[in-house]
């Protein structure tokens, strides 16, 4: 009897107006290669944000840890009007 | 000399006629036949080589044939011809390959098997108060009884526009995050219903002096216009009792708030541990 885990990447969801991207990775628990068990991890990300309200500096967000699959996403979805978008939104947000 | 019309059929077999005889000893008038006909047309009875009158002569009840007088006596005097015997029982084919339509009803036992697609507008329950199971789960009342299996979903969720539509359920874990720091430790669980998602979580926030915005990014689902509201259920100092979880419209994280709604820094979370729940809508995108 042989218990095995392993953890693939389900689903890369881009939601609305801001492109945040949520990463969706499901991992699997077999029993001699027969799944016995599986549980779902989700994050959401989004192409940045602001630390410094007086600087009003946006930081894109670091996602060079994440898998090639989802670094070609973010890269490709998140554009520099979806960043300046959604820079905007943080800073009315904010009342600034 | 040859013949005109079908040719005889040689390949399948007929039955043969069978029949009955009887001693006739001018008193006895009921006769037990070997075969119970249908009506007392379907044989032909004959005394003394003279044929009977089905119509009067006798009468039938299962295999008893009653003469309505006494045949007279002699050594197989009568004899009874079946004309309209049943011989056999004929089985349906094993295989069909030709259509059928069958007006009356069909009643089967036992287990049927059926390949490609069964097309049905109505299936009723057999017996009352039974209702309909189909592979554990029972459809009874106008209602679901579910086996051990439960409700699974499809792991994208096809969302419903109509109201009274239940399009989704999922549960798992999130891990909260900081864009500004970096947590000494974090967990979150939740669960999607429908629209709705409940965030659970628990942050240790380390020693620190930074004054960004307390923001908990990594959030499971992005929240949709109504903002979603919280609770905090325990933090270790009591200085700062008064921390409030929001979710925004459209924003990838929740934030911490005071009671007037300013967002708390990190450094005004400096080495608590904060737990909580949030519940909110998702964004329909």
């Amino acid at each position: 009897m042989a218990l095995t885990k392993e953890t693939k990447i389900a689903q890369i969801e881009i939601h609305g107006d801001y492109k945040h991207i949520c990463i969706v990775k499901d991992t699997f628990v077999k029993e001699d290669g027969v799944q016995i068990a599986r549980t779902r991890h989700r994050k959401l990300i989004s192409c940045g944000h602001i630390n410094d309200w007086s600087s009003k500096t946006f930081i894109e967000t670091d996602i060079s840890a994440e898998e090639s699959d989802v670094q070609a996403i973010c890269n490709t979805t998140w554009t520099d009007e979806v960043k300046t978008t959604w820079k905007n939104k943080l800073i009315a947000d904010k009342g600034l | 000399m040859a013949y005109v019309g079908t040719p005889i059929d040689t390949t399948n077999t007929f039955q043969s006629l069978t029949g009955d005889r009887f001693d006739g000893d001018a008193s006895e008038t009921a006769f037990t036949l070997s075969t119970a006909p249908a009506s007392t047309l379907d044989i032909e009875v004959f005394v003394g080589n003279v044929r009977q009158d089905p119509n009067s002569a006798y009468t039938l009840s299962g295999t008893t044939l009653t003469f309505t007088g006494a045949p007279p006596s002699g050594t197989n005097n009568i004899y009874v011809v079946h004309q309209a015997k049943s011989v056999g029982t004929i089985d349906p084919p094993a295989t069909e390959s030709v259509a059928k339509t069958f007006s009356g009803g069909v009643t089967m036992s036992g287990t049927t098997t059926h390949s490609g697609t069964l097309k049905v507008d109505t299936v009723s329950e057999n017996s009352s108060g039974n209702g309909v199971a189909i592979d554990g789960v029972t459809l009874k009342d106008n209602g679901v009884v579910l086996g051990t299996g439960g409700i699974n979903f499809p792991d994208s969720q096809t969302a419903s526009a109509d109201a009274n539509t239940l399009d989704d359920y999922e549960e798992g874990s999130w891990t909260p995050t900081s864009a500004s720091i970096s947590f000494s430790s974090a967990t979150g669980r939740y669960v999607k219903i429908g629209a709705q998602v409940t965030c659970w979580f628990q942050i240790n926030f380390p020693s620190t002096s930074n004054s960004s915005d307390a923001r908990v990014t990594g959030i499971p689902f992005n929240p949709v216009s109504q903002n979603g509201q919280g609770v905090l259920g325990n933090i270790n100092n009591t200085d700062i009792a008064d921390v409030r979880v929001s979710a925004d419209s459209g924003n990838s994280f929740i934030n911490l708030r005071n009671e007037a709604g300013a967002e708390k820094t990190n450094a005004n979370l400096s080495s608590r541990n904060i737990r909580g729940m949030i519940t909110y809508l998702q964004a329909a995108d």
